[in-house]
């Protein structure tokens, strides 16, 4: 009975491993600058790592970036997926074994100089591919640089908290839109300062905004404020974005104006105020009892 | 008779009053700083400003609607030639690539799953989203409100793991991320639930989808 059981967990264990489908595709990203009317090839390498030989299908997509920075894939989304073109449809490549993917670029003539992302993809081809419902594909992206003289410009669109008047800083976020306005994509970094109404720095922080920013695309995303002492003096505050952007290291920025009181400090404005009425009614008081006559 | 005195009493307190809130609650200036640089204001989207020069950084607006702030802009140029490859590879692994969720009844919620692991070395991590999603037959309605509910008739995708992009239940289209890190990855798994659910007035009849999924470093 033990070795029957055992015979169907060995067989079940097998059975899931033969269902595995993996794949490894490299590199992860490569770079060419190519003049308009010119073309080259570019590789990429697929390696079957299953135990049964594969096939794969080769094929170019477009790739393009969302709001938040990460990349969206499809087809017709980017005018360089007809510039590049597969040299092979499928590739069939035994276990554990690799082979090289060619690709053939053209610029066309009169392109204008900018960079442009395509993704260079491997799938596999699966036995019994109208059950196989759910498919992945591996992509490799290829940054195509047009040459020419490029402009890199950067909007800030975006930079603003919720509300105008705070209690506290904690966890305060700000909204930041950015847009690329240039025909290249932007890496980007950001510092957040924060200065009191005396013009003096009280907090400082690096923000992350997400990777480069592709050109044309837009980037929302929320930072937080940096620590903040909650004693610092009340009044009114400036949040200082700070961005070092593009391969000429260009900087911008900009600022939004709030108002903050801390809650100790209204407790404390309170009480004084508090002591102050007191005070007062207490000598008005004490004034027109010295006043009222005795009455015998 | 009322004496004059009590209005000095008063107006004595007052002063104290006032030169102690003065203290604590200063009264601010929107207004430019002393020196020679300004800065802009930016509490709405929009546009205004100038130039402002000096210190560390050159600024110029630029009228436009929608844009607060936007550098002068700098050109430089690309030459041919040049090609890099960054180094590191991808790998994917599906454990599963029949998703079946059998029949469909208006008392539950059927779902089926299915495992993704990703490793990478690139620095910038992966993302893994919908390429495609394609029906054949009469597809089912989209999710709505973030989850599949019992006798409605609705279809959508859950993903689970420490990648997973969102905690809810999404409508099933492409660009619609399903996991991301923005660091390697070493066998990072996201399980993928595909979920239905049926009302009395669902056309009855086989359906199917066929979903592609991508995975790529980020950028």
């Amino acid at each position: 009975m033990k070795k029957i059981i055992f015979f169907i967990i060995c067989l079940l264990f097998t059975g899931s491993f033969l269902e595995v489908r993996a794949f490894t595709v490299s590199p992860v990203k490569q770079i060419v600058t190519l003049e308009q009317g010119t073309g080259r090839n570019v590789k990429i390498k697929i390696r079957n790592t299953e135990r049964n030989t594969a096939k794969y299908k080769i094929s170019v997509v477009g790739v393009k970036q969302d709001d938040q920075g990460y990349p969206v894939y499809g087809t017709n989304i980017e005018e360089a997926e007809k510039w590049v073109r597969s040299e092979q449809e499928v590739l069939e490549i035994g276990p554990g074994k690799e082979i090289e993917a060619s690709f053939k670029i053209n610029i066309p003539k009169g392109t204008y100089p900018g960079s442009h992302y395509v993704g260079l993809s491997a799938e596999p081809m699966l036995l019994g591919d109208e059950n196989k419902n759910f498919i992945g594909k591996l992509i490799s992206l290829l940054l195509i640089e047009v040459s020419g003289t490029v402009n890199e410009t950067l909007s800030i669109t975006k930079w603003s908290g919720e509300k105008s008047f705070y209690l506290s800083l904690e966890k305060l976020k700000l909204n930041v839109g950015l847009k690329n306005d240039g025909n290249t994509e932007l890496p980007i970094k950001g510092k957040i300062r924060l200065y009191n109404w005396l013009d003096k720095k009280t907090a400082e922080g690096d923000v992350f905004l997400g990777n480069t920013i592709l050109p044309q695309a837009q980037r929302t995303t929320e930072v937080l404020l940096p620590d903040f002492n909650n004693w610092q003096l009340p009044g009114i505050y400036r949040a200082q974005l700070d961005l070092v952007y593009g391969r000429t290291g260009q900087k911008i920025s900009v600022q939004y104006a709030f108002w903050y009181i801390s809650i100790y400090w209204l407790i404390a404005i309170g009480l004084i105020l508090s002591i102050v009425i007191w005070t007062l009614i207490k000598k008005i008081k004490n004034k027109r009892e010295e006043e009222t006559p005795f009455k015998i | 008779m009322i004496d004059g005195s009590i209005f000095k009493n008063i107006n004595k307190t007052i002063r104290i009053g006032l030169i102690a809130l003065v203290l604590i609650l200063p009264i601010s200036v929107l207004a430019a700083m002393s020196s020679t640089n300004y800065y802009i204001y930016a509490d709405s989207v929009e546009t205004g400003g100038g130039l402002s020069s000096g210190g560390l950084y050159d600024l110029e607006d630029t009228l436009g609607e929608g844009v607060i702030s936007q550098a002068s802009g700098a050109t430089y140029n690309i030459n041919a030639g040049y090609q890099a490859m960054v180094l590191g590879s991808l790998s994917m692994n599906i454990n599963d690539n029949s998703i079946d969720l059998g029949d469909l009844n208006v008392s539950t919620i059927i779902s089926a799953s299915t495992t993704v692991t990703v490793t990478t070395d690139a620095q910038t991590g992966y993302t893994m989203s919908i390429q495609n999603a394609v029906w054949t037959g009469n597809p089912l309605a989209d999710v709505v409100g973030g989850s599949v509910d019992i006798g409605q008739e609705e279809y959508g995708i859950a993903v689970s793991g420490s990648d997973a992009f969102f905690g809810d239940d999404r409508v099933v289209t492409s660009t619609q991320i399903l996991a991301t890190k923005n660091s390697p990855a070493t066998g990072s798994q996201t399980v993928v639930t595909f979920k239905a659910a049926i009302s009395p007035s669902t056309i009855s009849g086989s359906r199917s989808q066929a979903v592609t999924i991508g995975v790529s470093a980020n950028f």
